[in-house]
């Protein structure tokens, strides 16, 4: 009963993930700045977060193992660890992609990417301390502790870090709430950065209701260098000229101008922006999350057992032997 | 081939990706899962663990073991998973053909939220 149970579950899963593959690609409409790299968010978010889920898992086994000292808490750790680092690598994976296809480079040592990197690694070695260590219950107790210890910093790496740094290409909360930069306000002559990017107010000049900036932008280590002319309509008071930062998707805009002053306020606009401000993309994207979950505890529930029956056998060849 | 095309076909290759790794590392555990129950099932009498570790998986002596179950779950899995990738291309094909105004009010409504 138990096993069809299983195999009915399971069958579910698949069918589950087989409709977010379908709604990813049919029932999601192009995004406006993205079109269908868009959908990779679909994919690359739910992995992270179950990640997150993972190694918060692992966490929660290892705690017990040393408090009970019970072989199955610790094998269940390590599966929820093993999930974990899969998923971590294949957000990273994910994210690499869409960063190709949004910023035009895979890597480019963006704090987000740095953090997950760090977190690949922290786990990874919890794998290559495992290893090392020939005694199963000295194994047991310093991985249950490691995994702690890297628990600790897994927070501050998925979710503070990223946001502390001011000079970020991810959008954090872009695809949520819109835009997550909050734009900067300057002088003509005065130097600001957006994202990554240095920009300087160069002028202004007024050509009837419109207003043209002049921006000098560059990118760091001055690889490249451009000056963009985004303009502004003081009657609607919007922009009327958004142009794309060279090399790159996002955008330039100016909010806001007080020529008395000689001062805009300059914003650059991730595309991917709002991304979630449609319904259709949202129920996908909460799908995605309750499938990636269920695949999740699919191999947790696999790979634990595994690990389980492993230390069976071999306390069984001890005993014989 | 333009670029929405090409991004389209990247963005499904990384879905892809993302399935035949999960796919592979699931297979790998599954088979492994199988073949530790042949052998704390199928030794000699002697190597019979006790019975609180053997009660859910069947005498391989008496019942066929559960590998064929499993199998059909797979197929079934697989089944649907490229059946969700031919209708996806079969119904992304119908929709270039006549395209639908889906979505795009709220496209507009987010460049007017910058205003």
């Amino acid at each position: 009963m138990a096993q069809r149970l299983g195999s009915i579950s399971r069958l579910l899963v698949g069918v589950w993930l087989a409709g977010v593959t379908i709604a990813t690609f049919v029932i999601i409409p192009p995004y406006q700045g993205l079109g269908d790299a868009g959908r990779i968010v679909i994919v690359h978010v739910p992995t992270a977060w179950v990640a997150v889920i993972a190694f918060t898992v692992s966490a929660v086994y290892s705690a017990l193992y040393l408090r009970r000292r019970r072989p199955d808490d610790d094998a269940k750790a390590t599966a929820a660890a093993e999930g974990g680092l899969i998923f971590t690598l294949l957000a990273t994976l994910t994210g690499m992609v869409f960063s190709e296809i949004a910023w035009g480079v895979f890597w480019n040592w963006d704090p987000r990417q740095v953090t997950i990197l760090v977190l690949l690694l922290i786990y990874a070695a919890l794998f290559a301390l495992r290893s090392a260590i020939d005694d199963p219950e000295r194994r047991r107790r310093m991985a249950a502790v490691y995994s702690l210890f890297a628990f600790v910093t897994m927070p501050f790496l998925m979710f503070v870090a990223p946001r502390m740094a001011e000079s970020t290409l991810h959008p954090n909360c872009a695809f949520i709430k819109g835009s997550d930069c909050e734009g900067i306000t300057l002088k003509i002559g005065h130097v600001g950065l957006l994202g990554d990017q240095k920009v300087q107010l160069l002028g202004l000049e007024q050509q009837g209701d419109t207003v043209v900036a002049q921006v000098k932008v560059s990118t760091p280590g001055l690889e490249s260098e451009a000056v963009l002319l985004p303009g502004y309509d003081l009657t609607t008071r919007s922009y009327t000229d958004r142009p794309t930062f060279p090399g790159q998707r996002f955008t330039l805009a100016l909010e806001a101008v007080d020529l008395e002053r000689g001062e805009a306020r300059i914003n650059m606009e991730a595309p991917g922006s709002g991304l979630l401000e449609n319904q259709r993309t949202l129920w996908v994207f909460l799908a995605a999350n309750i499938g990636f979950t269920l695949l999740f505890i699919w191999m947790f529930l696999v790979r634990s057992q595994v690990l389980s029956l492993e230390v069976q056998i071999a306390q069984r060849k001890v005993a014989l032997a | 081939m333009s670029e929405s095309t090409s991004a389209i076909y990247i963005s499904m290759a990384t879905v892809l990706l993302v399935w035949v790794t999960i796919a592979v590392y699931l297979m790998q555990v599954s088979s492994r899962l199988r073949s530790l129950k042949r052998d704390l099932n199928g030794g000699s009498p002697g190597n019979r663990p006790a019975s609180g570790t053997a009660d859910a998986a069947p005498d391989v002596a008496t019942e066929p073991p559960s590998v064929t179950a499993d199998q059909w779950t797979w197929m079934a899995w697989y089944a649907a998973l490229w059946y969700g990738c031919i209708d996806t291309l079969r119904l992304l094909d119908r929709s270039r053909r006549a395209p639908k105004v889906v979505g795009r009010r709220r496209n507009i409504g987010y460049q007017e939220k910058f205003v």
